[in-house]
């Protein structure tokens, strides 16, 4: 179909014009922006960044001197204080907890983030409870999906909370043994190596999820969002596609019960990256947030896992 | 007629006013000498009648005019001889002016305040068309009709002398008199007013005053205001010339969209020949599919919708085909910068059966076709054929049969390896693009009585899109080769059946009630995907038909309700079934005028309307890859009310008028795509890709129009609103409608310089369309993973709201100067056009993604502004002819 595009373009090239222009587009005051996502059996750990002009170029992101304070059921609980995680590639401006708060699950919990330059932003979220996961199961036959990639069939099944719409976001991180380095005597050296699955299902965000693999999708990202409405309060079994492990490897199931809001924002944020390089006619996905004054999203979850070994 | 004689008295303007001098005794007692002795009573009349300026006046179904008589005196009075063929126990006598009424006693008599009808066709002189919209008033009562859309009118009035005077915009006035007995047919050729001919000022309605008719938001406008308007390219467009009047907006640069006070593209009704076309575009919207020398009047209502039309929310745009000339063979040929076209009409058998077909085609890829593997044409036919079988009963087929298709080739091939181990490779991919519609209509005009008029439709329509890709690769070594195919269809199509029972009813000069029943069969397959390729089975996507039924019925009266106060009542019933599910809609409609005075009324109108059909249209531009699709369980049909109120003003004499109209518009069930998603997914259901909302648009609209002098032209403002609210769209919030535009400027021009010269311009200005752009970007999370917190380094794009920003605006000048020359055997124009004179570079779209690279840690976003269209000259050659009239 790109070539009807293609073909509307040749068409009126005789009389097209393109040309690069500064849109007045108002340079608004930069806004707080925060990742937090926090469970009961780890301790806080925010993350508070602000945003950019959208044509800035070698955006510095980070903000070091944000006040930020978490309150338990409207009672301060803690304050975070900025410990940036450095890594090889990359500064992750990350707050954590001195004391090693971690929150548990039937609070409501409140983050007030403030920093000179910045208005307030807060938001509130409650943490979910765990749903445990019944069973999990990978096939060992390869399917071939899309151009590239090799996939296996998978399985997922759990007990779906009734009367009440659930929302999960499910990720299987692999560990398997690489041989990179050698030892005196020539042998390989076994190490680990982690890799996120790409999982796959239907992408476009909605409430009434297709939510059998139906062939159609391509593996996209390594979470996968889905909503209860087919299956509420039911044992159910998720049938999804994911990227073939590597044997004798071992893969880590998590189902991360999440609140709505960490479902809108999850599936609309994996929606514009995957629009942003596909199609120049769709419209933009504005990507959901439940921060005031701000952008990103502060949710609880509440995440179970499963290990199997990969034969 | 059979068994219905009647004397029907036409006369001209000039000669056929009677004079009033002889009457009473006078008239009787004139002696004559009898030229006939013997033969039928209507002989010996008609002798009288040669001898004297007497007309005799009966009905020829109640006296026997054909019983042989015998004269034998030498000479006569009148009075003698009528006494002598008419006994006065039988017949009695009635004299008024120069004429005698004969009528038996006893039978049917009438007192001076009966009533009878006039009623029968107006057709232009010249070409034995009929005239849609002729006002045809009798001067001594003051009352008067419009005839209907095939130019039959009915006129009942007290029996006695009349005075008709019927009038149609550019032609000469007639005035008819004579004396009213019984109900009487009179069919009326208007002959062309040479001064008016030339160009006519666009006009509510130009007869009735704009003043005294209950139409609101209503513009009609003629061929010949069509073509006289500069073109892109040189190839008038229909749509284009809409375009131009206020509330009615383009779409993007150039394109021939129709969006009109605040509705999306499908929501126009566009009616060729009363049979809705559903793509209205060819050369992918950059020119429409109605050729202007087929097209006789083309009617656009944007608010007070009588209760005939339904099926759309925000427009009616009413298109007649010509019916081809019943007296002479003629046609036009017309060569321009993108198309050629010809037309030829005439009769087939005279004044019973004319003709008139019309075909284009484009003309590129001809020229191109040695340069180029890729190609490109479009071509559109018009069919319109004719029969009159008596003054009761016509027949029209007519039919339209139009195409685009485009193709796009690529082919490369290369060499591996050396000697017997060379590998040759080649691979070749075929784009094809294919649409079109057609549409064929079987119409009957029948008079029942003459106060009652019907016409019965049959029509048949289909619109077809059709995308394919082919991809062929083959590798030849020395022992082997491989050879892999693909092709990939998408296609959808509609068929549409209908049968459709119209009444006109003229049950008293105050009233005209319409009414009429229909029932559609519509065959929707929206979206059929297919892929077949080598070395794996065939696939078919969404292949099942959809069938849709839908009834409607309607009802409506145009009348009197005092003599400052019209009114415009009635009801449009529709009902749609679709699988397992149904919906009814009944749309009340009424619009009312109150003539303030004789110059100046205040309009107002209410109209509910529905919609049984979407249109999944990709945001940027309008492509046949949009899909019409129907109602269905889950998705309702569309539904709006609009309010108006205006005022309506004109000055005769001056050439003014001016039209002020205020409107509020709610729309329901809208559907847009979702966050997203596009035509190009095409293998998922359009269900699944939609999201349902609602609309609202209101604005105030200006209209002033003039002739002066050599000058002609209008002026048209709009002041406008338009947001959408999608529960699942912007979060929930409002937000501007794509074309929101708040000000739209038509500023339209004609000198006529010399007779053969004229010059006409347009300027248009319009606020810049409204876009989503990002103003901010930011690192977010994009998940959990177990207990591991992890950022994810591709930044997020915050699109603070849906169409947050605006365009620059939009303006444009384009003139043309036509030259007109008699030829030996025709009339030849030569039209130089100029496209967007002072090239102007209108953006049409801005592109907001990543334009450089992405590094892996961030965007690099620029915006680039697209604009198409710049200054575009063109040249055009017209030839018109009529074959010289045979005896």
């Amino acid at each position: 179909m790109k070539r009807i595009v293609t073909i509307v373009l040749a068409i009126v090239m005789c009389s097209c014009h393109e040309n690069l222009v500064d849109l007045d587009i108002e340079k608004s005051a930069p806004k707080l922006v925060i990742g937090g996502l926090i469970n009961s059996d780890s301790s806080v750990i925010i993350k508070v960044t602000k945003t950019v002009h959208a044509l800035q170029t070698d955006a510095e992101y980070g903000v070091k001197d944000a006040t930020v304070l978490l309150y338990e059921n409207e009672t301060l609980k803690t304050q975070l204080f900025y410990d940036p995680q450095i890594t090889d590639s990359e500064v992750d401006d990350v707050y954590r907890s001195e004391d090693g708060f971690t929150p548990s699950s039937g609070n409501v919990y409140t983050l007030r983030v403030n920093a000179e330059g910045y208005r307030e932003v807060n938001a509130s979220t409650r943490i979910p409870e765990k749903i445990p996961i019944a069973d999990f199961q990978a096939s060992s036959t390869p399917v071939q999906v899309g151009e590239f990639l090799n996939g296996v069939n998978a399985q997922m099944t759990f007990q779906d909370a009734p009367n009440e719409t659930n929302f999960y976001s499910i990720v299987i991180r692999e560990e398997y043994k690489v041989y990179n380095e050698y030892d005196e005597f020539g042998e390989p050296i076994e190490s680990k190596g982690f890799v996120t699955e790409t999982l796959s299902k239907a992408l476009i965000p909605r409430f009434d999820d297709k939510i059998e693999f139906d062939g159609k999708s391509n593996f996209q990202f390594n979470v996968l969002y889905l909503s209860d409405i087919a299956f509420n309060g039911q044992l159910y079994t998720f049938k999804f596609l994911m990227h073939a492990p590597n044997s004798g490897g071992k893969l880590t199931v998590f189902l991360n019960h999440i609140t709505k809001e960490h479902y809108q924002y999850g599936t609309t944020s994996q929606l514009q990256q995957l629009e942003s390089t596909e199609n120049p006619f769709s419209q933009p996905v504005q990507v959901y947030t439940n921060i005031e004054n701000g952008l990103g999203i502060f949710s609880g979850y509440g995440a179970s896992s499963l290990v199997r070994e990969v034969p | 007629m059979r068994g219905f004689k009647v004397l029907i008295l036409i006369f001209s303007m000039r000669s056929l006013l009677l004079t009033q001098s002889l009457i009473g005794q006078v008239l009787l007692e004139q002696t004559l000498i009898p030229s006939l002795q013997t033969g039928s009573i209507k002989q010996i009349l008609q002798s009288v009648e040669e001898q004297t300026n007497i007309t005799f006046i009966y009905d020829g179904g109640k006296i026997d005019m054909s019983q042989t008589v015998e004269v034998s005196i030498k000479e006569y009075t009148v009075q003698s001889l009528l006494d002598h063929l008419f006994p006065a126990e039988e017949f009695q006598f009635i004299i008024k002016g120069n004429g005698i009424i004969l009528k038996r006693r006893n039978q049917d008599e009438k007192q001076e305040n009966d009533k009878a009808t006039i009623y029968g066709y107006i057709t232009d002189k010249e070409s034995g068309e009929n005239l849609t919209g002729t006002s045809i008033v009798d001067k001594k009562s003051g009352l008067g009709a419009i005839s209907n859309y095939y130019g039959y009118y009915s006129l009942t009035l007290p029996t006695g002398e009349v005075n008709l005077q019927v009038s149609f915009i550019g032609t000469k006035r007639q005035t008819v008199s004579f004396v009213l007995v019984n109900d009487v047919s009179l069919n009326v050729g208007m002959e062309p007013d040479d001064v008016a001919l030339e160009e006519v000022v666009v006009t509510g309605n130009k007869l009735v005053p704009i003043q005294e008719t209950t139409e609101m938001g209503t513009i009609n406008l003629t061929r010949t205001q069509i073509q006289s308007r500069p073109a892109i390219g040189g190839e008038v467009d229909v749509i284009k010339a809409l375009q131009l009047l206020p509330g009615v907006q383009s779409g993007i640069e150039g394109s021939s969209g129709l969006y009109v006070r605040g509705g999306g593209p499908d929501q126009n009704l566009i009616l060729l020949d009363g049979v809705p076309v559903y793509n209205t575009s060819h050369l992918f919207g950059f020119s429409s599919v109605f050729n202007s020398d087929a097209i006789n009047s083309v009617k656009l209502i944007k608010g007070a919708f009588p209760a005939r039309y339904g099926g759309r929310l925000s427009s009616v745009v009413d298109m007649s085909m010509k019916e081809g000339n019943a007296v002479q063979m003629g046609g036009v040929a017309n060569i321009s910068f993108m198309a050629s076209s010809i037309m030829l009409e005439g009769p087939i058998v005279k004044d019973k059966t004319s003709f008139m077909v019309a075909a284009r085609r484009s003309f590129v890829d001809l020229l191109a076709g040695s340069f180029t593997d890729n190609e490109y044409y479009f071509y559109d036919l018009n069919l319109k054929v004719n029969h009159r079988f008596s003054d009761k009963d016509r027949v029209y087929f007519s039919s339209y049969l139009g195409r685009d298709s485009g193709q796009l080739n690529e082919s490369q091939s290369w060499v591996e390896g050396v000697a017997d181990e060379a590998i040759f490779s080649r691979t070749k991919t075929r784009s094809e693009v294919d649409w079109g519609s057609a549409i064929s209509l079987v119409r009957w005009n029948h008079l029942i009585t003459p106060k009652l008029f019907s016409n019965l439709s049959l029509s048949y329509s289909t619109y077809d899109f059709e995308a394919e890709n082919n991809f062929f690769s083959e590798s030849i070594s020395k022992n082997d080769t491989l050879t892999e195919y693909q092709r990939f269809i998408t296609s959808s199509d509609i068929v549409d059946q209908s049968i459709k029972l119209d009444f006109d009813y003229f049950p008293h000069p105050d009233h005209s009630v319409k009414f009429g029943i229909q029932a559609v069969r519509h065959q929707f397959k929206p979206n059929v995907v297919g892929l077949i390729a080598s070395e794996q089975p065939d696939v078919k996507f969404n292949a099942l038909n959809v069938i849709t039924r839908e009834q409607n019925f309607y009802l409506e009266d145009d009348f009197k309700v005092s003599r400052k106060i019209i009114a415009n009542l009635g009801v449009h019933a529709a009902r749609m079934q679709v699988s397992n599910a149904s919906y009814t809609s009944i749309q009340p409609r009424a619009s009312i005028l109150y003539l303030i005075n004789k110059n100046l009324s205040l309009k107002t109108s209410y109209s509910e309307m529905a919609q049984f059909q979407h249109l999944l249209t990709n945001p940027g531009l309008g492509l046949p890859t949009d899909l019409w699709v129907p109602v269905t369980e889950k998705v309702p049909p569309q539904e709006s009310t609009q309010y108006s109120l205006g005022l309506a003003y004109s000055l005769p004499r001056s050439g003014l008028e001016l039209t002020l109209e205020g409107y509020y518009k709610d729309m329901n069930n809208l559907i847009e795509y979702k966050d997203g998603a596009n035509f190009l997914k095409l293998n998922e259901d359009w269900q699944d890709k939609i999201n349902l909302g609602k609309g609202k648009s209101y604005g105030l609209e200006l209209f002033v129009s003039r002739k002066w002098k050599k000058f002609e032209g209008w002026f048209g403002y709009t002041l406008a609103w338009s947001n959408r609210t999608f529960k699942e769209i912007n979060f929930g919030n409002s937000f501007p409608y794509k074309y929101d535009r708040r000000h739209d400027v038509n500023v339209v021009l004609t000198h006529h310089i010399r007779k053969n010269v004229h010059l006409s311009a347009n300027w248009v200005y319009g606020t810049g369309i409204a876009i989503t752009l990002p103003s901010e970007k930011y690192l977010g999370p994009t998940g959990v993973i177990g207990e591991e917190y992890r950022a994810d380094p591709t930044p997020l794009l915050n699109y603070e709201s849906r169409n947050g920003f605006r365009q620059r605006a939009s303006h444009r000048l384009d003139i043309s100067a036509s030259f007109v020359k008699k030829k030996k055997r025709g009339e030849r124009t030569w039209i130089v056009t100029i496209y967007n004179v002072y090239n102007r570079r209108n953006p049409v779209f801005i592109e907001t993604r990543p334009t450089q690279s992405f590094d892996g840690l961030d965007w690099n976003l620029r915006f680039k502004e697209y604009s198409f269209l710049s200054i575009l000259p063109s040249i055009t050659y017209r030839f018109s002819f009529k074959m010289p009239l045979s005896e």
